[in-house]
């Protein structure tokens, strides 16, 4: 990868924006030994703290129809659910209209093999959502054909599995369905357990 | 890492992926899921220096980019993505990376550790950084995260502006007006 790409030449003060980063950025700090960073990792505790979920919406996971309120269904082909396969898995398509992304919050995952709402898809990358297991969900870019009708930018891509509670921070905040806010209930104990 | 001479690093490692994947074998990323830590170490060689690059455009701490580089490398050897083409894995590692630096960041700037960085002094102008009297730290400062990504992929590693659009989720067009933006803001900060 270099910084010099036939359609896109530098203007001067470009360069020297780029000269500028690129001796403040590097840093011989910043430079480690692979082995250093691999005994780091395998020194780590196993525990999945870097990416959990806040208990009230981990507590929501089972609540797939709730946590999908807001989004709209696509009507596919006739009657036919819309439907796309990437990686071998078979997803539901719908419009994400109700969820909002930022840039870096989603990352190229592969591409639909096979689906039979082609026209709504501008192309066939899919992207995996930060924080979100892909089994579960994806977003591709929509058609503007797609846009046009039903507004948004991304189609979701729903697959099988318990829930999508972990799209609860993309909702945009007037479409965050009551499954993202609603506080886990408080289980009761039975009386067996008693107080001490 | 090889350099060349504008200072840009080659990914050359992503030559031994390919020839991993010529031989017929098993692509890297799925020799990291058997915990092959010969796999991973390649991989670390190959793409920890920009990533560590990255974060710190993004967060301007070192210490939060090393974390940042640190806790991406600890996902992928914990829960390694279904990619079905490893050269996807760079964009991924980056994506992750990015992530990590801007969620450390948030978490310092809501910390205590605020009062030490506003109470840090003026660093002195670098005259390394070819733009005179600019003190770039303090242009980074007034720009958002996901801003200072942007720079730090275009500038600092040396993406285009396609490469951009799919490692963001963005068109081509979109990066190309977000950085004429960002450019015109940089140099009215610099002249201030």
């Amino acid at each position: 990868m270099t910084t010099d790409h036939p359609h896109e030449e530098m203007t001067p003060f470009e360069r020297q924006v780029a000269d500028a980063l690129q001796s403040y950025a590097d840093r011989p700090e910043l430079l480690r030994s692979a082995g250093e960073v691999a005994a780091n990792v395998r020194a780590a505790p196993s525990g999945r703290r870097w990416w959990l979920m806040p208990a009230g919406i981990a507590a929501a996971v089972l609540l797939i129809a709730a946590g999908l309120a807001g989004i709209r269904g696509l009507e596919g082909s006739g009657l036919q659910v819309a439907r796309a396969t990437v990686d071998g898995v078979i997803y539901g398509v719908s419009a994400g209209t109700s969820l909002a992304f930022a840039p870096g919050d989603l990352m190229p995952m592969g591409q639909v093999s096979e689906t039979n709402a082609e026209d709504y898809f501008a192309d066939r990358t899919v992207y995996a959502i930060n924080g979100v297991d892909p089994r579960r969900a994806l977003v591709a870019r929509q058609s503007n054909q797609a846009t046009s009708a039903w507004g948004g930018e991304y189609l979701l891509l729903v697959g099988p599995g318990p829930g999508t509670a972990d799209l609860c921070p993309y909702y945009e905040p007037e479409a965050v369905p009551d499954s993202c806010v609603r506080e886990p209930p408080v289980r009761e104990l039975p009386d067996w357990a008693g107080s001490p | 890492m090889k350099r060349i001479a504008g200072g840009v690093h080659l990914g050359y490692v992503d030559a031994s992926l390919m020839t991993a994947n010529k031989g017929g074998s098993v692509g890297i990323l799925a020799r990291v899921a058997r915990r092959d830590h010969l796999a991973f170490t390649r991989l670390v060689e190959a793409h920890d220096a920009d990533m560590a690059r990255l974060c710190f455009v993004i967060c301007g701490d070192l210490e939060l980019a090393r974390d940042a580089t640190q806790n991406a490398w600890h996902r992928l050897w914990r829960d390694p993505p279904r990619l079905n083409d490893d050269r996807r894995l760079r964009s991924w590692l980056l994506t992750v990376a990015a992530n990590e630096a801007r969620q450390l960041a948030r978490r310092r700037r809501r910390g205590a550790i605020l009062e030490h960085r506003s109470a840090r002094p003026e660093p002195a102008p670098r005259p390394d950084l070819g733009i005179e009297r600019v003190d770039l730290e303090r242009v980074l400062d007034r720009i958002s995260p996901d801003e200072r990504e942007l720079l730090g992929l275009r500038y600092v590693l040396g993406m285009s502006s396609p490469e951009i659009a799919t490692q963001l989720g963005l068109s081509a067009e979109g990066v190309r007006t977000r950085l004429r933006r960002l450019l015109a803001r940089l140099r009215l900060e610099m002249d201030r």
